[in-house]
């Protein structure tokens, strides 16, 4: 029967032959002896994928020295031989033809100019002049001054390499991954729900739940094989049921039973529905609750995470500053924290936005009162033309399927929640619904953070490269930690510096005011990813400001550099990945880097040389400082302590610091690389990667972060292994007994993080009782109220805008757009609009418009169709193609607690241009 | 009804024998050959996703075959 079946047929292979450009019909092609023939003699080796936190593994083929071929890994639990469009394109991002291969330097005249042109140089030059800047800038104002920006990109060994440097080297906690913008809101919950990060659960819940909620992330594009292992199971099982809650129509609610299109930041409320719900219905695990968990809360005034004061503001934006120090409660933020509306609440407890203490459930339940079905559905119904009964309707299913104690239900999220000026509280409430149904750390049944980089978690979260981080959990505040670091990694005591320096937007800011004027970048493109970016690279290119900007390939932040380092990527190096299921993955080396470009491990090694122990560990002035046992602003001299532990002032960093004794002792060539080259190991005798793999192990071994031995990793058969990895074995579920060795024996579940697990106890609106009181092995239910976000749309600029990524680009787009792939299937960015509001304006589709907000404005091309269906009053605009520079127009306002900034709501108005 | 779209990169020196073992695959179609690039754009079809994950493996493990990437996965009633 030549059907419809044949139609459907023709219509994919059209679809699949456009995605890939390839012509219709047999073409002609050169023959078999042209430059594609591949031969038979391709070499295959595992590695994990370069793009998302979803981990995919990877069989990379080389031939003569070149990637030629990438499947998907048929024993790759995560995957099992699938692929997504972005993974694929994996070899193919290694050979764009504008790869950076040299130094480039800004010279005029011969020598360094902040207004030259970009020269090639030698790495002898580049580092030269690098040592220079870094020398002006320590000498005129001390640690603080420099920084470090590096990514959610970063293998394993480079964030280590990193941290090491920044924070035992330079004495500086200015150290910062763009996973800041990325999961900082889901490591805050994380540490102030569990006492201890990253998620319980792992991806096999999929397999094992009968309930998916995908709440804030739009799982079918930017986790496409998780997806895919979802559309599996819901092909297979009636009784299988998936919700996607989200501000607009995505690629996600295709599949999903039941879409619920809510108005933007009024998550918050439909979390408190929920809960008021399960306890109206009676349906809370009491005896789960009892056993496992205790109430709490915190202020509510906390701020917007912009600056206090005006400085550097544009009349425009006065009115959306002045709610960082007031804000006046609009009737629905009245009836949701029980005041009076138009009550002018002063911000005061935006200087500790992360104090909570305990409170009973009674309190608890009392506070839940306002969010009842009806004003929550009235309040955040998201599609003004959805029927609201409908919209009722949807969201008391919605409560069904989480109150009901027979359903398994597993709760995704990524940036929906990570990137809101309330992310913590969100991330905090869906471990509040759960841990109310006693749904977590239970096969199938778990709250789940999703990352959005492939190392997030690994290097990000693990080794801990956030300026108030040491690796395995551990900060810098707490002097127990310290002294830990510095024992392992040899140090004088107090050589680490007890003050928590700038996180990723606070740099931008500082870079601003001239605190800032020494700033390395690595494995990301912040001037690009940042909100309100005008004034960053304003910031970078007027004032005294050094940058360095290592990348493969140029964009907007190599642009705005003085000295641009080549890099080399993924498979042109070692490296290690942990995945959003703490699978920690590592590969070998699989080809050259290209000229003279090198691995940011590399990098770091070598500008190591050109800094001296006499340079860093004397006295140092430090604004601000005040720690126990330290003088106020100052860090103080270690080179006496160094002297007695045999430590030369004259020794250099690299020699104190990464080519330590033990580690020289981890010798290169090693039988684990089976013939593979290491051009991070050119010239020397030892293996970095593996020596520091070794040593970063040293943290969280016995520390309930246990990795398994570096050769483990590549042991046939091995695809990962999720840590806790003890007595050899990992760990899928963490907190149950059953799975997790570090539980009690015979606590059943055990939430056994120590951080924040001493609190006080008090009302809804304070602390009453300041004895503190232990909650070894609880976890904490919060509640937090609905409020709204610092800029809403009004009379002038009437729209919400949302940003974020799609399917065929990563991040800023400067790996896969030179995929011609991926490029011809998504050139450029477009302005997602609803038809109404288009024609309103006097739009169609394919015209040009300009969206503006208080901050910028560009021109873009308007789409009322395509793959999003945008609900009238909301406006989407992807922010990978930097000739559409959407984060021009983004607000910098954070989530006070995580410092995570929102790029999913600010107010702009759309127009004819 | 599950249908994938599955780009096939295949090895030039045995373009030919590749296709034809590709076609006496059961529910696999072949659309399209790109001799430049030396790749196929075929259609599956299957009953269920395991089988389709299966017969994806099976052409990746197929002789000739450098690299097969699902490109487009269809399942369901709803226009594609």
């Amino acid at each position: 029967m030549s059907t419809r079946r044949d139609f459907i047929k023709a219509s994919i292979a059209a679809a699949t032959a456009a995605v890939v450009g390839i012509r219709p019909g047999r073409a002609e092609g050169q023959g078999a002896t042209g430059q594609g023939d591949a031969g038979g003699d391709v070499q295959w080796d595992a590695a994990p994928c370069r793009f998302c936190g979803t981990g995919c593994g990877l069989l990379v083929g080389t031939r003569k020295g070149r990637v030629v071929a990438v499947k998907g890994d048929p024993d790759a639990p995560v995957n099992r031989g699938l692929l997504c469009v972005k993974g694929y394109a994996n070899a193919r991002i290694l050979y764009g033809e504008d790869r950076l291969t040299r130094p480039l330097l800004r010279m005029k005249g011969g020598k360094f100019d902040k207004d030259g042109d970009f020269t090639p140089v030698t790495w002898e030059q580049a580092f030269d002049e690098m040592e220079r800047q870094f020398r002006r800038v320590h000498g005129e104002l001390g640690p603080s001054g420099l920084a470090v920006m590096g990514s959610g990109q970063y293998t394993i060994l480079e964030g280590y390499a990193a941290s090491k440097l920044v924070k035992a080297g330079w004495r500086s906690n200015n150290l910062e991954p763009n996973a800041r913008h990325c999961m900082a809101s889901a490591v805050a919950a994380f540490m102030q729900t569990f006492g201890i990060d990253e998620p319980a659960g792992c991806y096999d819940d999929i397999e094992l739940t009968d309930t998916i909620v995908a709440f804030g992330a739009n799982m079918a594009e930017m986790h496409p094989m998780l997806w895919s292992r979802i559309v599996d199971r819901h092909q297979r099982d009636r009784a299988f049921r998936v919700f996607n809650l989200t501000t607009f129509g995505t690629p996600t609610s295709d599949l999903a039973d039941t879409e619920i299109v809510f108005r933007p930041n009024t998550d918050l409320a439909i979390w408190n529905y929920l809960a008021r719900e399960i306890i109206a219905r009676k349906r809370v695990d009491t005896a789960f609750v009892e056993r496992h968990c205790v109430f709490a809360t915190g202020p509510s005034d906390i701020g917007f995470g912009m600056r206090r004061d005006d400085r550097q503001a544009l009349p425009s934006e006065l009115d959306t500053r002045a709610r960082e120090r007031k804000v006046t409660l609009s009737p629905e933020e009245a009836i949701a924290q029980g005041k009076t509306a138009g009550t002018a609440v002063e911000q005061r407890s935006a200087g500790e936005p992360d104090k909570h203490w305990l409170v009973s459930f009674a309190e608890f339940k009392k506070a839940l009162e306002p969010y009842t079905l009806e004003f929550v559905a009235r309040l955040s119904q998201g599609d003004p033309d959805e029927p609201p009964k409908q919209y009722r309707e949807k969201l008391k299913v919605l409560a069904d399927h989480y109150a009901d104690p027979a359903r398994k239900v597993v709760t995704f999220w990524t940036m929906g929640f990570n990137q809101h000026t309330r992310g913590t509280w969100v991330n905090e409430q869906a471990y509040m619904v759960h841990l109310l149904t006693g749904k977590q750390a239970k096969p199938g049944s778990g709250a789940f953070s999703l990352t959005g980089q492939p190392s997030a978690c690994g290097t990000a979260r693990e080794v801990g490269t956030f300026t108030h981080r040491l690796p395995a959990d551990m900060v810098v505040t707490n002097p127990k930690h310290r002294a830990r670091a510095e024992k392992i990694w040899k140090l004088p005591a107090r050589t680490i510096n007890p003050k928590v320096g700038s996180h990723l937007t606070q740099m931008m800011r500082d870079l601003e005011d001239g605190k800032i004027q020494f700033l390395w970048v690595q494995v990301t493109n912040p001037f690009q990813s940042t909100a309100n970016a005008n004034r960053w690279i304003k910031a970078a290119r007027d004032k005294g400001a050094f940058l360095v900007v290592s990348d493969p390939y140029p964009g907007i932040s190599t642009k705005v550099a003085d000295l641009i380092l080549p890099s080399a990527m993924i498979f042109e190096k070692w490296g290690g990945y942990g995945n959003s299921e703490r699978r920690t993955q590592l590969w070998r080396e699989q080809v050259a880097p290209p000229g003279e470009a090198r691995s940011d491990l590399w990098q770091m090694l070598e500008f190591s040389k050109r800094l001296k122990v006499k340079d860093c560990w004397g006295e140092q002035n430090l604004p601000g400082l005040t720690a126990d046992g330290y003088e106020p602003g100052k860090l103080p001299s270690v080179l006496a302590d160094a002297a007695t532990m045999g430590i030369s002032p004259e020794a250099t960093l690299y020699e104190v610091l990464f080519a330590t004794s033990d580690n020289v002792r981890v010798k290169w060539p090693d039988p684990v690389a089976k013939g593979h080259a290491n051009h991070t190991a050119s010239g020397i005798d030892w293996f970095p990667e593996k020596a520091l793999f070794e040593e970063y192990a040293q943290f969280g071994r016995g520390h309930a972060h246990d990795l398994a031995p570096f050769d483990r990793y590549f042991e046939p058969g091995v695809r990962g292994l999720r840590w806790p990895v003890v007595d050899g074995k990992e760990t899928p579920w963490r907190f149950n007994e059953k799975y997790d060795p570090y539980v009690t024996k015979g606590a059943g579940i055990e939430f056994y993080g120590e951080a924040m697990k001493e609190l006080p106890s008090g009302t809804l609106g304070e602390v009453s009782d300041p004895k503190l009181v232990s909650l070894h092995g609880k976890a904490k239910i919060f509640f937090r109220p609905y409020q709204g976000p610092p800029e809403c749309p009004d009379e002038r600029y009437d729209l919400w805008l949302s940003t974020g990524r799609v399917l065929e680009h990563w991040h800023s787009g400067t790996m896969t757009r030179r995929v011609p792939e991926l490029y011809r299937a998504m050139p450029s960015a477009l302005l997602y609009m609803n038809p109404g509001d288009a024609e309103r304006r006097g739009l169609a589709r394919n015209e040009v418009a300009w969206i503006e907000s208080r901050r910028g404005k560009i021109k873009v091309v308007v789409e009322t169709g395509g793959r999003y269906r945008m609900p009238s009053g909301s406006v989407y605009v992807p922010w990978f193609d930097e000739g559409v520079f959407i984060n021009k127009l983004t607000l910098d306002a954070t989530c006070p607690i995580s410092k995570q900034i929102d790029f999913k709501k600010c107010a702009v108005r759309v127009y004819k241009a | 009804m599950n249908i994938s779209g599955i780009v096939v990169s295949l090895e030039p020196p045995s373009v030919d024998a590749a296709l034809a073992r590709l076609g006496q695959m059961e529910g696999v179609e072949v659309h399209q050959v790109d001799l430049t690039s030396h790749r196929a754009v075929i259609t599956q079809e299957t009953c269920s996703t395991e089988e389709q994950e299966r017969g994806l493996s099976a052409i990746q493990a197929m002789p000739g075959v450098l690299d097969a990437m699902l490109v487009y996965h269809w399942f369901g009633d709803a226009n594609p």
